[in-house]
């Protein structure tokens, strides 16, 4: 049986949390006009910088992760 | 996620909990939009579009052959070339927005850009499986690649807080700075993350198993509990960021009650996990200190024959932290905390002490006096930062004997100094401190650093170095020690038994060894006891540096 990517498994999961952490920021924006379910009245830069730093990097791992997996499962089949 | 979107409408409207439609303006962008599956969407498209290709090249052309047949070794200028080919890409492809980035579309119809941009990383993620030493290169670098990558997103934000408008004049001179910027510091993160977790999180736990597998339906499920979290606080006159910790508290605690009623065998959800995956935990190290014999190790240093290596005391008992447990017994339960921590130890140093424990080391190198053509022994060595400075201090004339009763922790820090090039002028001994296996007046300096404690019969390890130490020579027992400031005492309490347990749990999956590292060092002679027991043992001279306000105390005594 091959070996899990531990490593590579653990990374996609911090990611997908960063993900809520990002989007309960995302109720909080004072700058980036982002409106998903809902906005608070209370604002705060900082969390449009909260957003930013792991908008920078989320979603490329995230998209690389697929990429990584998908390479391994045709290759076993 | 449209019942949201309608409650949360209603809700900052009216105050009301209501499903009223007509709040919304444009109720079809309700439903015209993929919400936060974005991701799922493009990458079936991605699948669809990209595997029939890919696979048909596969085939012809067979990468995965020439590739791992053309890299035994890491190929710096091919991982160079292709992160800087990736960069410009995502350069290119983001210099047509404003902020230098494609961010997400959540429309139906799809978006060329963000096709394409995001469609890098998925080749690159693609490529990668094909070249997996290149994940040992961003390995070997990973924390010099996260540097370059905040220094690069500094320069981006920089550049973008600076370009103003496109009808301003620096926007031309500072926007293309912007989408290189971004483009290098994308990059360089995936290689960093990729990298870091390589390094510290790729052998099995059950902590982080169940962690990753929970994150599916915790991801699938958080909107709801965000949502019932931040709305009770909208008008309360909080500030943003207090009402964004509030949240992730309470979807902790959610996450937190859901999981141990999952992992819970008599749980309701339990039947959502499957046994078999959690309980796959690596087989305990056997516990076989007399057994250490000369062996060869992959660089030709030598292991020094050791067969004498435990003689179990005959007093009925000792202390194991808070326990009270026997003596024959210590031995083996210490070892089995080693065994337990040893890969991950330089890591929890550095978290422990938040990166002083270096500072205490070098503290003691510079009192050591250790100079070139010396003989060092470093009991209880570990995984050697001592025993790798001692070898650059005493040169090929020296000689270096990094001694470690625990298998484990004598293997990493053997694979780590052979790893560093120091392979000339060290030695590897398995050996207990209470009867080292060295003859009479040996060495010029012996250091015990944070081991002196997890010794059974202290009086008889001190007197076990001063046999073997020349007249002289000198000893440094560096360890933890008691807090001379009653506030310190307080803060290291609450840290050493709160924080660091979870942090053991977190890292090591080890909670308990972490504990055990709390109460031992409570238990451990103060610095008037300690110097009190080198002068009984016969050494003379001797006095102690309080560090960090005696949360760490280095003793020092001469051989008469």
């Amino acid at each position: 049986m091959q070996q899990r990517y531990y490593s590579l498994d653990f990374l996609r999961a911090i990611m997908m949390f960063l993900g809520i952490i990002l989007y309960d920021a995302q109720m909080y924006l004072a700058e980036l006009a982002i409106v998903d379910c809902y906005i608070d009245p209370v604002r705060s830069v900082s969390m449009d910088a909260t957003l930013i730093i792991i908008n920078t990097f989320r979603m490329p791992i995230f998209f690389s992760l697929p990429g990584f997996f998908i390479a391994l499962l045709i290759d076993n089949h | 996620m449209g019942g949201l979107q309608i409650l949360g409408a209603n809700w900052l409207a009216t105050k009301t909990i209501s499903f009223d439609l007509s709040i919304i303006d444009n109720p079809m962008k309700l439903v015209d939009k993929t919400h936060n599956l974005w991701f799922l969407y493009y990458l079936t498209i991605r699948f669809l579009s990209l595997t029939a290709v890919v696979v048909i090249w596969t085939k012809v052309t067979h990468p995965a052959d020439k590739l791992s047949s053309a890299s035994k070794t890491i190929n710096w200028l091919l991982v160079a070339v292709a992160m800087a080919t990736m960069s410009l890409l995502l350069a290119i492809i983001g210099s047509g927005s404003d902020s230098g980035r494609i961010s997400a579309s959540l429309a139906f119809k799809p978006n060329l850009l963000v096709y394409l941009y995001f469609g890098v990383f998925f080749v690159f993620g693609w490529a990668l499986y094909y070249v997996q030493w290149v994940i040992t290169a961003f390995d070997n670098h990973c924390w010099q690649l996260m540097l370059a990558a905040i220094l690069s997103l500094i320069a981006g934000i920089t550049c973008f807080a600076l370009q103003g408008y496109p009808s301003d004049n620096n926007y031309h001179a500072y926007h293309p700075l912007l989408f290189v910027s971004n483009g290098v510091s994308v990059t360089l993160f995936i290689a960093a993350f990729i990298g870091l977790f390589q390094r510290y999180f790729s052998e099995f736990s059950e902590t982080k198993r169940y962690f990753s597998d929970s994150a599916y339906w915790v991801f699938c499920s958080h909107s709801i509990f965000l949502m019932a979290l931040a709305i009770p606080m909208a008008y309360l006159n909080w500030s943003a960021e207090v009402k964004f910790l509030i949240v992730i508290i309470g979807l902790a605690t959610c996450a937190y009650l859901a999981t141990s009623t999952l992992t819970d065998p008599c749980g309701w959800g339990n039947c959502l996990m499957t046994d078999d995956i959690y309980s796959n935990k690596a087989p305990s190290h056997s516990v076989n200190i007399i057994a250490a014999s000369v062996t060869k190790n992959r660089y030709n240093t030598t292991f020094i024959e050791n067969k004498a290596a435990i003689i179990m005391g005959d007093k009925d008992t000792t202390h194991f932290g808070y326990k009270t447990v026997a003596n024959d017994d210590k031995v083996g339960l210490v070892a089995g905390v080693f065994h337990s921590v040893a890969a991950k130890y330089d890591v929890m140093n550095d978290l422990m002490s938040a990166g002083v424990h270096r500072v205490w080391k070098r503290f003691t190198i510079e009192v050591s006096g250790v100079r070139r053509g010396d003989t060092v022994l470093d009991i209880a060595g570990g995984t050697g930062d001592l025993a790798a400075k001692f070898s650059k201090l005493v040169g090929s004339e020296g000689q270096v004997v990094l001694a470690d009763i625990n298998e484990s922790m004598l293997a990493v820090g053997r694979d780590k100094l052979t790893d560093m090039g120091l392979c000339d002028n060290i030695e590897y001994a398995q050996a207990n401190a209470e009867c080292l296996p060295f003859e009479d007046n040996t060495f010029d300096c012996i250091t015990i650093a944070f081991g002196l404690r997890n010794v059974t019969d202290k009086d008889e390890a001190l007197r076990s170095m001063l046999r073997v130490l020349k007249p002289g020579g000198r000893l440094l027992i560096l360890e933890f020690s008691k807090p001379t400031n009653p506030i310190m005492e307080k803060l290291y309490d609450t840290y050493s038994f709160s924080v660091l347990p979870a942090m053991g749990k977190l890292v090591t999956d080890d909670a308990d060894s972490y504990r055990y590292l709390a109460e031992s060092i409570r238990m451990h002679p103060d610095q008037d006891t300690l110097k009190q027991m080198m002068d009984d043992a016969g050494f003379s001279q001797t006095e102690y540096f309080n560090l960090t306000q005696g949360v760490v105390a280095l003793h020092k005594g001469i051989k008469p």
